[in-house]
């Protein structure tokens, strides 16, 4: 083998050593510009450009701070203390000479002291010789005695010496102590007096001196940025990561939960801090501090966290990856161009947009109808209830009501086909804001006959299977003016609407009934709404016979030219027995099919297929119809649609909506029948869910954020909002006041909208009392009676107080609902006490003073003659009643002060701010002479002749009483 | 003139401190004796001979891709424990850790080199043994070699393997199911491989879901926690440890077999 | 421009791809002499260059080429291009050197030796410094991947193996499991260990040579760079969801649809041939398909050892040539079953799945 030579070496080394040099130089450079990209972090701009504005802030204090202190003001200021300065060290030269010559006394004190002291043991010793020796007597000891007789003399004459001069010492620098005492305080008190002084300037100066200091750490100077920069922020760095860790509320990874820690605080740095509240986002303060991430809110945020109620990826620090989705398009473009953001696939949860933030809220309010401060959420709960939406998809958490739609299962006593016909085609040529959705006539209908054939079918169907209804005809005949001037006085307004009476639309529209129902029918629904439909929640007024031929007649005469004019089109035979055949082919073959085709006639052909349409189209979710009592839901269910992945959802061919599950719900709602565009499929494959034509756009926003809600997250018990009893007893009463739109007529709770029907009377005292507070105002008993049977309070007013027909239960849970509404306790304190008899008569003597007379009657027939100025609003209820509907304690709040308790009421304030307007009767004291007043309003109830309240059913004399 | 002492220069007076040569044994290699001496007293060095064919050095022969594997499966060891500092193998912490160093721990792109680097491992070992196969190194008397190199080429995968499900993300997760399923299809060994329905006593299938081969590999029916840590522990390990070992027979059989191949 | 994709999203289809890549590889092989010359291999790297350009313009083709994790697998694409060139161009040049008579290059550097310090480890160390570089580099430009955590609930789709798997992956749309992911790979391992105790040519050892070993670089050439190579590479950027072959161009639409006509031997000759129904007893249902396995492993063997192999038979003695024919055989089987699946729609040639037997 050829010996190793060096000459011939592979790779000229020096080319060799040219390419080390430069690619070490790049590796070197590659290696910084590696930690500088590591180090370079999204949050680090932000932290520093909140660091900024928290500088730009500060100088703006300091100048309003510096701002503040009036420059001639702070200049006196300095010259007093200046002066002061002055002379105190001029008492204090003084003061030091004399200092100094006390302590060299106390010196002198000390050392004769000490001086002393050392006597004081020689003596004791001596003294305890002496002792031992005069009580001993032995012989040497004698002669010790003696001896220490002598010394014990000596020894006591010098220790008298000594303490005397102790004593003229001690004296001495008594007398100089007093004297530097003196001179102390004289100092002390100058020194206090300036010590005042200084505190008021830097007072002044205080805050802005807070500021400067703050300025300071704020500066950017080389140390900040020295403690931020690259590999030395490890140490005190000033951009750090802020979170916020929560034990009890967790993350689901998929089957696992992790304790959130939040981070989102790293880039919104000032969110629960006052100050930034128009600071550029992220650094914005979040709105109404005092109820979200305030410490003493119902929601802090050291114990709430951010991602609670935001969603999104907590543990994330950058823009994207923590989710964030705009609320609109246009929010969108601007998120593009400035974040680069895209909708983000990699976490499940995405931010909610802020319009449908309120979604969060359920997770931990659950079991109430309402959520407070979350309105969008409760709109679209109301909705999904009253439009039936649960009726085909099953939600958890509304179940156990009744079906939304009308009862059919004697619509032959009420309609007839041809209407029925026309009405399921297109309800709302019929009545334009009718909750009945539109099934037919979308954009996937396959062809015009044979969606005629189909409703056609479906009538036929609930014709042939309607019961027997027979409404008696009506003799006498009715009076049309008085029916609709009847309709405004009685309260049909309340929940109805009429030409262009729109107060309330919690019930049908009656502009058109004319062209529906027959008068007998009428007659006998308006008598009694039970008789034909028992479930309903239509209440019987208690009208005459008279009275309802009346309305009836109006009623029918409120046609609809247009819908009448719409022609029932002709069924094509083939076309319906094609369908037939469709229907008949799923569960027969072709053979059989045929055969039993021919053998069916007309009616039997189009029952058979109605029957099969409604089990399609899912017509019982609403309806009671025969032959479908316990059918399931047949859509889908939504229980935990907020939370279904979005690969579930089949988006079709619908490219232009966002894949959100927020453009799906929304859309579906839009038009559900959309999703079928570009899609070949028969019949029964075709989407059939009905389009809810009267939604407008921010009920559909309101469902979006219901439907958003609907999420799988585990909330601990312990931060879930729970009710107390007394939120628990309304929460039930609240279904029943729904149910029957009591607030049609009242407001049942402050803030609430609701008492429409005043609107149509001019005159707020004829309108329906207010029932706020309700649970105060009435014994539990009497209120139990009056909802069961309702009887006449103030006579004057002309709407009356529907028979609901209540069930013993549902009256008690008013009742308690009432008293939990207005946190009544139970209490059986003296429920009957008797008055003093005293305390009657000078409550009869203020009841004559005030002349209650003038408008509350005290007879128990209730007779008041109008007197001049006195209007029929102005009347009030029998007082009499007093005794068994009020509770005796409100009687004194209401007296207090009437107009606290019922807004706008009629009755005067007799005791303004308590004060008495009869010094003389009972000492002048408002709180006994109001308690006085209450005793004898109560005993008014004890005459004896009070007539047993009028039974509901036989109308009362038709006086002005009702 | 003063007596002229030929004074050294401290440094060199320095080097010749017992300090200094206690540690350097011998000076710069720039001749002969000393360019033998440092291979031979440095432990990392004398992985070389102390002189090599020319043709063995040349870069367009060797293509320096064994070395750049095994350069690279440094750079993994050494950023790998460098990740191990954060990263925890459980169901709740895992993808956690992983964002964090994605978004906030210092040097958290460590993750991005150690997983380019793995990528950049399996491509330099495939070429490696492409080009031993090429220039027919593998002929005798390296047979042996190139069977070690085969099972370190199934190591190298098995390590990415197993590193790839650590993210504990859709990609991740789904990737290794994928992977594993065909582990069930072991015949005999896997509860859905030929052969399976065979190892029956009596009515008791012995190979079933709960304890075919695959399920060793998952340490359960799917890919769920217990797969994460057993994947942890083999990708941080076991492998690594079976892969230096075999590494060190590899270099050893290079050098015992010849050093670099060349025309014999 | 959309003339170009439209035509370029039909014509790609596996089997047209396939074929069209074993053609240019036996051409390729053929004409090596001709091909690996520096401006030949030059202008085609530029054409496949241009090719790359021009398609990421498109956006699909964008998208998935550029997915941070599939980068690796395009730099892998131009290394093994690379590679396979400088390896075979060395290998021309030194048969043209032998042709003439003169040592290979290997041979005439192989006399003389260099201090390993510093030549050898200078080069190293270059090389270390080179591969930090390009490592941090590619770190800093592309963030590795982290998508939603582990949901065992929601399957993504495609769900795809660690793209070195992916050759594996593609055989599981030919074969049963058992066979792409344990038969396969296995009988890779044990082929490429018994390699050098199949190939006992003494020559081309230590110097790159195609002439003296030719068809033993052909075998692993076309095992390597085809069945492994190209397969990744295809079941990379051109497998969409629900494993669908899609065109380079085309948008990976979950919903398309794609007729499922597979057929078992069994049933293509039982029901359609013969009309006539499938038997119960496994054996006799698949008689067909195991007297074809029969004759491909069992018969075809013998009859090579006396006609092509003769010469090898005798070389290489009985156990070692039975060992060679097996793994050519189930070397040559993968893409003979494919071009069957894509002929015939032939799904296995042997039903068993009363024993999850299939092949």
């Amino acid at each position: 083998m050829a010996k190793p030579s060096d000459k011939d070496s592979i790779y000229d080394t020096k080319k060799l050593s040219v390419i080390f040099g430069i690619i070490s130089v790049i590796l070197f450079g590659v290696i910084v510009w590696m930690v500088i990209d590591d180090h370079a972090r999204e949050w680090k701009k932000y932290q520093r450009s909140f660091e900024k504005l928290q500088f730009a802030k500060a100088q703006e204090e300091l100048k309003s701070a510096s701002g503040k202190i009036n420059a001639k003001e702070f200049d006196k200021l300095k010259a007093d203390l200046a002066k002061m300065d002055k002379d105190l060290a001029a008492k204090n030269k003084n003061l030091a000479a004399k200092l100094k010559k006390q302590s060299e006394l106390a010196n002198r004190v000390g050392q004769v002291a000490q001086q002393l002291q050392v006597e004081r043991s020689y003596l004791d010793t001596v003294r305890y010789a002496y002792e031992t020796a005069a009580t001993s007597d032995e012989e040497h000891l004698v002669q010790m005695k003696n001896s220490a007789e002598e010394k014990k003399n000596k020894l006591k004459k010098e220790l008298s010496e000594w303490q005397n001069k102790v004593s003229k010492n001690q004296s001495r620098l008594d007398e100089l102590a007093r004297e530097k005492e003196q001179l102390d305080a004289e100092v002390l008190s100058f020194a206090k007096e300036r010590g005042e002084l200084e505190a008021k300037i830097t007072a002044m100066t205080q805050d802005q001196k807070r500021t400067k200091k703050k300025l300071d750490a704020l500066a950017p100077g080389f140390f900040n940025a020295f403690r931020n920069s690259a590999i030395f922020d490890f140490m005190a760095p000033t951009y750090k990561v802020h979170q916020l860790v929560m034990e009890d509320l967790f993350d689901d990874y998929n089957f696992v939960r992790v304790p959130k820690v939040d981070r989102c605080t790293t880039c919104h740095t000032a969110i629960d801090t006052k100050g930034f509240e128009n600071a550029p986002q992220p650094f914005r303060t979040h709105p109404n501090l005092d109820l979200y991430l305030g410490s003493n809110s119902p929601h802090p945020i050291e114990k709430t966290g951010c991602t609670v109620c935001h969603g999104g990826n907590g543990q994330a620090l950058t823009f994207y990856h923590t989710g964030h989705t705009p609320s609109s398009g246009k929010q969108a473009e601007e998120w593009e161009k400035k974040y680069r953001w895209h909708p983000l696939h990699d976490w499940d949860d995405p931010m909610l947009a802020m319009n449908n933030i309120q979604s969060s809220c359920v997770k931990c309010h659950q079991g109430v109808m309402e959520i407070p401060q979350a309105p969008k959420w409760n709109q679209g709960r109301k909705i999904v209830e009253q439009m039936g939406c649960w009726g085909c998809h099953k939600i958890h958490g509304i179940e156990g009501i009744r079906k939304v739609g009308p009862d059919l299962t004697n619509i032959r006593g009420k309609v007839d086909p041809a209407w029925v016909f026309k009405w399921i085609k297109e309800p709302k040529s019929f009545r334009p804001d009718t909750n009945m959705p539109q099934f037919f006539g979308l954009s996937n209908a396959e062809s015009q006959q044979d969606e005629d054939a189909q409703v056609a079918a479906i009538t036929a169907y609930l014709f042939a299977n309607s019961g027997e209804f027979k409404s008696e005809d009506v003799k006498e005949t009715g009076d049309p003016i008085k029916g609709k001037e009847l309709i405004q006085k009685v309260g049909c307004m309340g929940c109805h609407s009429i030409g262009d009476i729109k107060v309330n639309n919690f019930a049908a529209d009656l502009s058109t009934e004319g062209s529906k129902t027959s008068l007998a029918w009428l007659v006998d629904w308006l008598k009694n709404p039970k008789h034909y439909w028992p479930e309903t929640h239509m209440p019987s007024l208690r009208l005459t016979d008279q009275e309802a031929i009346d309305i009836a007649s109006f009623l029918t005469t409120q046609k609809s030219p247009t819908f009448d004019a719409i022609p029932e089109p002709e069924i094509n035979k083939d076309v319906l027995n094609k369908l037939v055949r469709e229907e008949l082919r799923e569960s027969n073959t072709d053979k059989e099919a045929d055969e039993k085709l021919k053998a069916m006639n007309e009616d039997e052909k189009k029952t058979y297929l109605g029957e099969r349409l409604i089990t399609f189209y899912g017509c019982f979710a609403c309806h009671n119809i025969k032959g479908f009592e316990n059918s399931k839901e047949i859509g889908t269910e939504l229980t935990e649609e907020g939370s279904k992945v979005i690969s579930q959802f089949d988006f079709g061919f619908l490219h232009d909506i966002p894949h959100t599950r927020q453009a799906f719900f929304d859309q579906k709602l839009k038009n559900p029948r959309e999703f079928d565009r570009g899609r070949v499929r028969t019949r029964k494959e075709k989407l059939h869910m009905p389009h809810f034509t009267t939604l407008t756009d921010d009920d559909r926003a309101a469902l979006v954020t219901y439907l958003t809600s609907l999420k799988r997250e585990y909330i601990p018990l312990n931060r879930k909002r729970l009710l107390d009893d007394d939120e628990k007893e309304w929460e039930a009463a609240y279904r029943i006041i729904r149910d029957h739109n009591c607030a049609g007529c009242h407001t049942y709770a402050e803030g609430e909208e609701g008492g429409n029907i005043a609107k149509t009377v001019e005159d707020p005292g004829m309108a329906p009392p207010s029932i706020v507070g309700q649970g105060k105002r009435t014994q539990d008993k009497w209120l139990f009676n009056f909802l069961k049977n309702p009887t006449p309070i103030r006579p004057w007013l002309h709407f009356r107080m529907p028979t609901f027909g209540f069930s013993d239960q549902d009256a008690d849970t008013l009742v308690k609902g009432f008293r939990g509404k207005s946190h009544v306790p139970l209490t059986f304190v003296d429920a009957d006490a008797k008055a003093a008899p005293e305390s009657l008569a000078d409550g009869k003597k203020i009841f004559e003073m005030f002349q209650c007379t003038k408008c509350h009657a005290v007879t128990p027939e209730g007779k008041i003659e109008l007197k001049e100025g006195v209007t029929a609003s102005d009347l009030a209820p029998n007082l009499t009643l007093a005794k068994n509907r009020l509770r005796h304690e409100w009687i004194v709040d209401w007296l207090k002060d009437p107009n606290a308790v019922m807004p706008n009421t009629r009755m005067p304030g007799y005791f303004p701010d308590l004060q008495s307007p009869a010094p003389d009767i009972l000492g002048g004291d408002a709180m006994k002479q109001m308690a006085a007043l209450r005793d004898y309003v109560v005993s008014l109830g004890d005459q004896p002749s009070a007539p047993a309240p009028a039974t509901p059913q036989s109308p009362p004399p038709a006086t002005t009483a009702s | 003139m003063a007596y002229q002492v030929d004074k050294k220069s401290w440094w060199e007076e320095f080097k010749q401190s017992q300090f200094w040569k206690s540690i350097f044994r011998h000076g710069a290699p720039t001749d002969k004796r000393n360019q033998s001496l440092v291979i031979l007293s440095n432990v990392f060095l004398h992985l070389h001979p102390v002189t090599a064919r020319k043709s063995g050095i040349r870069i367009s022969y060797t293509w320096c891709m064994g070395g750049l594997a095994f350069f690279i499966f440094l750079v993994e060891v050494i950023t790998g424990v460098l990740l191990m500092f954060y990263y925890r193998p459980t169901a709740e912490y895992a993808f956690n850790d992983i964002m964090a160093l994605r978004d906030h721990v210092p040097l958290g792109i460590m993750r991005e080199i150690h997983r380019w680097g793995a990528h950049a491992m399996v491509i330099t070992v495939w070429i490696h043994m492409f080009r031993v196969f090429m220039t027919g190194s593998y002929k005798p008397p390296r047979e042996f070699n190139w069977n070690v190199g085969v099972v370190l080429l199934v190591l190298t995968l098995l390590l990415s393997f197993t590193g790839y499900l650590l993210p504990w993300d859709q990609l991740a997760m789904w990737a290794i199911t994928v992977g594993s399923n065909m582990a069930r299809a072991t015949p005999f060994l896997g509860h859905e491989g030929p052969g399976a329905s065979l190892l029956k006593v009596g009515e008791v299938s012995l190979v079933h879901s709960g304890d075919d081969v695959r399920f060793a590999l998952l340490g359960g029916r799917f890919v769920g926690a217990p797969a994460l840590l057993r994947f942890y522990v083999l990708h941080c390990v076991f492998i690594p440890l079976a892969a230096a070992v075999l590494m060190a027979i590899h270099f050893w059989r290079i050098r015992k077999d010849g050093g670099i191949s060349s025309p014999v | 421009m959309d003339a170009f994709k439209q035509f370029v999203n039909n014509i790609s289809s596996p089997q047209v791809l396939v074929t069209l890549a074993i053609i240019f590889f036996f051409v390729y092989l053929k004409f090596v002499r001709f091909f690996t010359r520096t401006p030949v291999f030059l202008a085609m790297l530029g054409l496949f260059l241009a090719f790359c350009g021009v398609s990421l313009t498109d956006e699909h083709f964008r998208s998935v080429v550029t997915m941070p994790d599939n980068v690796p697998i395009v730099g892998m694409i131009f290394l093994i291009i690379f590679f396979t060139w400088l390896s075979l161009r060395k290998a021309v040049d030194n048969d043209i050197r032998m042709e003439r008579g003169e040592p290979t290059f290997e041979a005439s550097e192989s006399k003389d030796k260099l201090y390993t310090w510093p030549h050898l480890v200078y080069i190293e160390l270059l090389c270390m410094i080179i591969a930090t570089i390009v490592l941090v580099v590619w770190a800093i430009y592309l963030k590795a991947p982290l998508e939603a955590p582990a949901n065992p609930t929601v399957s993504p789709n495609p769900s795809k193996a660690p793209w070195y798997f992916l050759g594996l992956q593609e055989m599981l749309v030919y074969f049963d499991p058992w066979i792409a992911g344990v038969l396969l790979p296995s009988m890779i391992i044990i082929g490429l260990m018994a390699i050098p105790y199949i190939d006992r040519n003494p020559k081309g050892s230590g110097y790159f040579s195609f002439k003296e070993r030719k068809w033993i670089i052909t075998g692993f050439l076309f095992g390597f760079l085809i069945l492994w190579i190209f397969l990744i590479i295809l079941g990379t950027f051109l497998r969409g969801p629900n494993w669908n072959f899609f065109g380079p161009y085309e948008f990976w639409d979950v919903h398309k649809v794609v007729p499922l006509v597979n057929v078992n031997l069994s049933e293509l000759i039982w029901v359609k041939w013969l009309g006539a129904g499938l038997p119960k007893f496994f054996l006799q249902r698949e008689i067909f398909g195991l007297v074809m396995l029969a004759l491909y492993f069992g018969v075809m063997p013998l009859v090579l050892a006396k006609t092509v192999f003769r010469k090898l038979y005798m070389e290489m003695g009985m156990i070692r040539y039975s060992l060679f024919i097996i793994f050519l055989l189930v070397l040559i089987a993968l893409p003979v079953k494919m071009y069957l699946r894509w002929m015939f729609n032939l799904k296995y040639i042997v039903a068993v799945p009363e024993y999850f037997f299939n092949i």
